[in-house]
C-alpha cells in the first residue's frame, strides 16, 4: 500500500468507518511499534503509546489536510507521545545537539568493520545512541525518510535533523570502534 | 562545506535527497574519493538497520484493544448510551446470579427427587392419550439448558416425533419408526443434552 492508500483510508477513518481504521492500523502497526519500542524498550509500554496514537488518529483523522504525508503525520503523533511519555519517566535533555566531535582513528577499517556477524554490535551501539539521535537514525534509515520529513516527526528544524544524524553516525562509529578494539 | 556535504551523505544513502543535493554530493565525491568510505560505511549501517527484527507488534490483540478503546470513547460521549451500558451491565449480574441459584436448586431438586421417580411418575401429563405414531414410544428426559435447536438435530437425525408431553417432570414422549434400541442408545449418548432416555413400558437399565 502506498501514501496515498494511506491518505484515502484516512479519509474513510474520518468519516467514522471503523474498517477503515482497521486497514490503517495493519498497515502502519508494525513499522509504528517498532519506533515505539526502540525508545521506550518495554513491549507493554510501546503497546500502549500505539494504542494511544491510533486513538489519536482516530479522532483527528478529519482534521488531516494532506500537507504532510500520512506517514509523516503518523510517525509525529508517535513520536510526541513517545517523548511525552519518556519525560514522565525520566528527564529528557533536550539540547543533545553539543555532541562532542570524534576523529576517525581508523577510517579505511570503517567501511568494512561492519561487514561480518555485526547485527547485534549495531543493536548495542544503537541502544546506546541518545534518544534524539536514535530516532533520527531509525527515520533516516529504517523508514528511509527525508531529513524534511524528520524534521516534521520530531518537531525541530531540518538542520538540526542533518545535525543528529551527523552525531550518531559518529557515535555508532565511536561504539563500533571500541567493541572492534575489544575484540582484537 | 565538508562537513555539510557529510550531513547530506545518509541522506544520500537513503535516496531521499532532491536532485540538486544530489548532483552536490557527487561532485564532492569527484573531488574527495575518501568520501567513498564514509558512503560504504553507511550503506551497511543501513543495511544493518534494516535487517534488525520486526518482532515489535501488538497484532490482532493490539487491534482488538483499539477497537475496544474506540468503542468506549463513543460511550463517554454518549450519555445515554453509557447510562444504557451500565444498565445492561448490572442487569446481566443480576441474571447471571438468579441463574446461578436456578441451576443450584434444580441440581438440588434432582439429587432428591430422582432415587424416589417410579415408572408411573414418567407418564405424560397430557394423560395416556397418545398421537397417531408408528413404531415404538421412547421417554426421554433433556437436561436442564438443552437448547431447542440441538433438541430439533437430534431428533430430526433419529428421524423421531414428540408425540406427547412435556410432563411435569419434563418427560417427553418420542415415536421412533425404525429400531427403538439403536435410538435409545443414540439418545444416551448425547449427555450434554440428553439426561434419560427408555423405551415405554420397559424399566430403565433394561
Amino acid at each position: 500500500m502506498s501514501e496515498q492508500d494511506g491518505a484515502q483510508l484516512l479519509k474513510m477513518i474520518g468519516d467514522g468507518n471503523e474498517r477503515a481504521m482497521a486497514d490503517f492500523y495493519r498497515l502502519y502497526e508494525k513499522r509504528l511499534h517498532r519506533f515505539i519500542f526502540i525508545k521506550l524498550n518495554d513491549f507493554h509500554e510501546a503497546s500502549d503509546i500505539l494504542n494511544e496514537t491510533f486513538l489519536e488518529v482516530w479522532r483527528s483523522a478529519k482534521k488531516f489536510e494532506g500537507r504532510s504525508k500520512v506517514s509523516t503525520w503518523l510517525f509525529g503523533i508517535a513520536y510526541y507521545k513517545t517523548m511525552d511519555r519518556l519525560r514522565k519517566n525520566k528527564p529528557v535533555l533536550i539540547d543533545e545537539d553539543n555532541f562532542p566531535e570524534i576523529v576517525d582513528e581508523t577510517p579505511n577499517a570503517m567501511a568494512c568493520m561492519l561487514n561480518d556477524e555485526q547485527g547485534h554490535q549495531v543493536k548495542h551501539c544503537l541502544e546506546t545512541l541518545k534518544d534524539a539521535h536514535r530516532s533520527v537514525m531509525e527515520l533516516a534509515f529504517f523508514e528511509d525518510m527525508a531529513y524534511s520529513d524528520i524534521a516534521k516527526i520530531v518537531d525541530c528544524p531540518e538542520n538540526t535533523v542533518k545535525t543528529r544524524m551527523f552525531h550518531a553516525k559518529q557515535a555508532m562509529k565511536h561504539c563500533l570502534q571500541g567493541l572492534m578494539r575489544g575484540r582484537l | 562545506m565538508k562537513k555539510d556535504i557529510e550531513e547530506l551523505l545518509p541522506f544520500y544513502v537513503n535516496g531521499t535527497l532532491s536532485k540538486e543535493e544530489r548532483l552536490q554530493v557527487t561532485e564532492a565525491l569527484e573531488d574527495d574519493p575518501s568520501l567513498e568510505d564514509e558512503i560504504a560505511f553507511l550503506e551497511k549501517l543501513r543495511e544493518e538497520i534494516q535487517e534488525q527484527s520486526m518482532e515489535y507488534s501488538s497484532g490482532e490483540l493490539g487491534l482488538k484493544r483499539l477497537q475496544k478503546s474506540i468503542a468506549d470513547e463513543a460511550l463517554q460521549k454518549d450519555p445515554i448510551a453509557l447510562s444504557r451500558s451500565k444498565i445492561t451491565k448490572e442487569q446481566n449480574w443480576g441474571w447471571r446470579a438468579a441463574a446461578i441459584a436456578a441451576c443450584f436448586l434444580l441440581m438440588m431438586q434432582t439429587v432428591v427427587m430422582l432415587p424416589m421417580w417410579k415408572d408411573s411418575d414418567l407418564g405424560a401429563a397430557g394423560g395416556k392419550v397418545l398421537l397417531q405414531s408408528s413404531g415404538k414410544i421412547i421417554s426421554v428426559t433433556f437436561v436442564p439448558d438443552a437448547r431447542e435447536e440441538n433438541i430439533r438435530n437430534l431428533l430430526l437425525t433419529l428421524d423421531a416425533t414428540i408425540v406427547d408431553g412435556p410432563s411435569a417432570l419434563g418427560v417427553y414422549k418420542l415415536s421412533i419408526p425404525k429400531d427403538a434400541e439403536s435410538a435409545v442408545e443414540k439418545l444416551r449418548a448425547h449427555k450434554t443434552l440428553v439426561e434419560t432416555a427408555d423405551i415405554e413400558g420397559r424399566k430403565a437399565g433394561q
